[in-house]
């Protein structure tokens, strides 16, 4: 038995969805100021007035026919699931774009209630809007709301319990698309009456528009259902698009386009919207993109905005990071006094603490970090980085739409490449979604941030914001360089065009920005907390057994007492002799361990780039997630220390090894920066191409390109400092 | 009309020498019946003559209002690549084989 209602949440990319979702719900949805950022379907529950409602978030589209991903998912919930109510969220200030889908939603004859957004914005730009009105000639009722504050939203669920219990059922609504389209929908009514099947789920009249329209799931449904009328009915569809095409030069669907404008511009005159005052014409918004989207300037000013996100993270959350790494060194301190020596107190040290630790240190980088791209999203900025990177992108063979999923997987540091994969969802041809599907991964997420940031602090301390700027730009130097040599090689293909609404600058709410801010945050923590200790754990113990054979143990003690008999008790030259017996034992062990036999293994390669033995284990363990780099660094060279009493930072520690230099950290960098993505970035890779053979490439590719620049800036590095 | 043009690409003080020169080049063009958006290189309002290209891509410009007839306003100008337009109240990016495709008149 059906208990709770469904209301879809359906309108125009950036007319508030996920707002008033959220509101609804409690949720705390991602609430982006550019489009794309719904592209499936979000679901939450709600109670008004004891009857619980299920809320369904749609992606933000502008029509309803099969012209991109979103508008599918869309049309294909409210066609097949036939929700209780669709909720119009409408823009109040931009009124006569968003009522076209309203108009198409009447045409589809579904229960409707239009939910007029932002009022107060519109107010602000000297529109009234009569509601009532508005509602009377739509048919439908419309509801004044601001789902950011709440304001109208509890009138709007009256309204849906209204319309809900309402005993008619909507009708499709019969609007005129000019005589040549009314004269050959009429045609065809007889063939479109043989298609019982499609009439069962879609209005007639609609899916004789649809196949005017040349809707590719329409068509291939007709012809699937009466292959002999469908033939028929496309045969009389084409006859009056090359008609129209000859005397307009437009296809049908333009026709029908301006006639659903003639009929909104119809509803809207005459009392619906009048101007309390003539504002300007172009908004504050417009006058700022001038300046910002400028040809010069633009660029200009995105890297300083670039730089200035850099400055800030660094500069602001240095305190907070050695507070955070004094924090954990105080545990060590006190486990150490606590508990005895043996492996219970190696795995706390050793596994826990030095490898959760190194993690959860980097959380207050990455909670500036993610503030900063919150105030450029929420912003409205990032949507004009998109505009600007368009024509790079296209000269690299990706599309406009590329740059979101770039952007997304840490185009500005620290995304994550797992929203990114799944963000190319929104883009229609195969081979640039394939070329960004697998170059995505190069950005630096999230995960590689902490590992980037330890290397620069430790080698680069003076310059790091330069080199964290630097950082960013290599990864997208190498990702635009891999995606055009796959556009040029095993992803030939013509480009397909990019066409995207920029919403408004907006003020961004402190609030917003806290939600966006915590809620990646969190995520952050909360994988440190799970994932990651359980990866440390287990190297901890790969790195700890097998323990060394009673021979060697023996070989050790002997070496000990030796030195006891060679020097006076108490003396410095003994406690200098028995600390480098006990680092060499300490350094066996661990060579001599499950994961210090892996790493050695594959030392005979790495040693090209620089890279031993120790930070093999750690990128084999950042296979698993990119953060078990810092984590397992931290466990390999804690457990090749000899004295726990002596708790340093992991900074510390390889600013002390002798193996570590500037040139190998560059050198390591570039291989973190670049090698095999996250292993369940590669699952994800796998789903949205349809095959692993391209998660397969993607590992493979990523690795052997990793490895060669390693190799060259190591080498050449080596040629020019060493 | 000779009279006009001669006082629009006059120096003025407040204008500089580059800026007269664009003027002058945009007035040509605008003289002509029809131009590519993607090659308009002024600011300001336009009438969309006719939009070429591929069905699919035509569809997607009549759904956002970008049909034959109907104004536009460029807020970033194309000079070949692509451009920013204001249309039915919203901003819309286009790419340069799609501003190509959008042939305008000045109003």
């Amino acid at each position: 038995m059906k208990t709770a209602l469904t209301i879809a949440l359906a309108g125009n990319p950036n007319a508030g969805k996920t707002t008033l979702f959220n509101h609804l719900t409690g949720a705390r949805q991602h609430v982006g100021n550019y489009p794309g950022v719904t592209v499936e379907q979000k679901e939450g529950c709600c109670l008004h007035k004891s009857k619980g409602l299920r809320v369904v978030d749609l992606p933000g589209t502008y029509s309803l026919t099969a012209y991109s991903v979103e508008e599918l998912v869309a049309r294909d919930f409210i066609i097949n699931e036939k929700p209780d109510v669709v909720v119009d969220v409408v823009d109040a200030s931009n009124l006569e774009r968003n009522l076209y889908l309203s108009c198409q939603f009447l045409e589809l004859g579904v229960p409707l209630i239009i939910a007029l957004n932002m009022v107060d914005v519109a107010e602000k730009r000297g529109l009234a809007i009569n509601t009532e009105e508005l509602g009377q000639r739509l048919g439908v009722t419309v509801v004044p709301i601001i789902a950011r504050t709440g304001k109208g939203v509890d009138e709007l669920l009256d309204a849906v319990l209204r319309l809900s219990e309402a005993t008619t059922t909507p009708q499709p609504a019969f609007l005129r698309y000019g005589s040549d389209v009314d004269e050959t929908l009429a045609d065809m009514r007889e063939d479109l009456e043989l298609l019982d099947e499609l009439r069962a789920i879609y209005p007639q009249r609609w899916l004789g528009v649809k196949l005017l329209e040349n809707d590719e799931q329409i068509v291939q449904k007709a012809q699937a259902t009466s292959p002999e009328a469908a033939k028929r009915l496309l045969a009389r569809c084409d006859e009056v698009a090359n008609h129209l095409q000859h005397t307009l030069g437009i296809y049908p669907e333009a026709m029908i386009a301006d006639h659903r404008y003639g009929y909104i511009k119809s509803v809207m005159h005459k009392g619906v919207v009048t101007r309390k005052f003539v504002g300007d014409r172009l908004y504050t918004s417009d006058r700022i993109d001038k300046v910002v989207t400028h040809r010069l300037l633009g660029p200009l000013i995105m890297a300083l905005v670039l730089f200035a996100l850099y400055t800030f993270t660094f500069s602001y959350s240095t305190v907070m990071v050695d507070w955070l790494a004094s924090f954990f060194s105080l545990i060590n301190t006190t486990i150490d006094g606590l508990l005895p020596d043996g492996p219970v107190k190696s795995m706390l040290i050793s596994g826990v603490v030095d490898g959760m630790g190194g993690v959860m240190g980097f959380v207050p980088i990455i909670m500036f970090m993610f503030f900063g791209i919150a105030v450029l999203e929420d912003s409205g900025y990032l949507a004009r980085v998109a505009f600007m990177m368009d024509r790079i992108f296209h000269f690299f063979g990706l599309h406009g739409s590329s740059v979101m999923p770039f952007i997304v997987s840490g185009g500005i540091a620290g995304g994550c490449a797992v929203p990114g994969v799944m963000a190319t969802r929104t883009l229609r041809s195969p081979k640039e979604r394939l070329a960004t599907l697998l170059t995505v991964p190069f950005m630096n997420c999230g995960a590689k941030l902490p590992v980037l940031t330890l290397l620069i602090g430790t080698f680069f301390s003076a310059h790091q914001a330069r080199y964290m700027f630097l950082a960013t730009l290599l990864a997208w130097i190498v990702a635009l360089c891999a995606a055009k040599l796959l556009r040029m090689t095993v992803l030939r293909g013509e480009s397909t065009p990019f066409v995207m609404e920029l919403p408004p600058y907006r003020f961004p709410t402190i609030k917003g920005l806290f939600i966006h801010t915590w809620e990646r945050t969190w995520q952050y923590m909360k994988k440190a907390g799970t994932v990651i200790l359980g990866i440390s754990i287990l190297i901890w113990a790969m790195m700890t057994y097998p323990g060394l054979s009673d021979q060697d143990l023996a070989h050790f003690d002997a070496a000990r007492q030796q030195a006891e008999k060679t020097y006076t008790s108490g003396s410095e030259e003994l406690n200098q002799a028995l600390g480098k017996i006990d680092a060499d034992q300490a350094l066996m062990r661990l060579k001599h361990s499950y994961g210090g036999r892996i790493g050695v293994a594959f030392e005979q390669f790495s040693q090209y780039a620089g890279i031993d033995w120790r930070t093999n284990i750690a990128l084999i363990g950042g296979f698993a997630a990119k953060e078990v780099i810092i984590s397992t660094l931290g466990t390999a060279y804690s457990l090749g220390e000899v004295d726990s009493d002596d708790s340093t930072s992991l900074s510390d520690r390889l600013a002390k090894d002798s193996s570590w230099n500037p040139v190998k950290a560059l050198a390591v960098m570039v291989f973190i920066m670049f090698y095999a993505p996250c292993f369940v970035t590669v699952v994800c890779i796998a789903k949205e191409a349809g095959s692993w053979k391209w998660a397969a490439f993607s590992m493979a590719f990523n690795t052997f390109f990793a490895f060669i620049m390693a190799v060259g800036v190591y080498q050449l590095g080596a040629l020019i400092y060493l | 009309m000779a009279t006009n043009e001669t006082k629009d690409s006059c120096f003025f003080l407040t204008d500089f020498f580059s800026k007269c020169r664009r003027r002058k080049r945009c007035g040509r063009r605008a003289a002509q019946s029809s131009t590519p958006l993607s090659q308009s290189c002024c600011h300001g309002r336009f009438r969309v003559c006719s939009v070429n290209g591929d069905r699919r891509t035509c569809a997607r410009m009549a759904n956002l209002g970008l049909l034959p007839g109907r104004e536009l306003e460029l807020l970033c100008k194309g000079n070949g690549q692509q451009c920013m337009v204001k249309v039915n109240g919203g901003t819309i990016s286009l790419d340069a084989p799609t501003a190509s495709s959008i042939m305008v008149a000045p109003v």
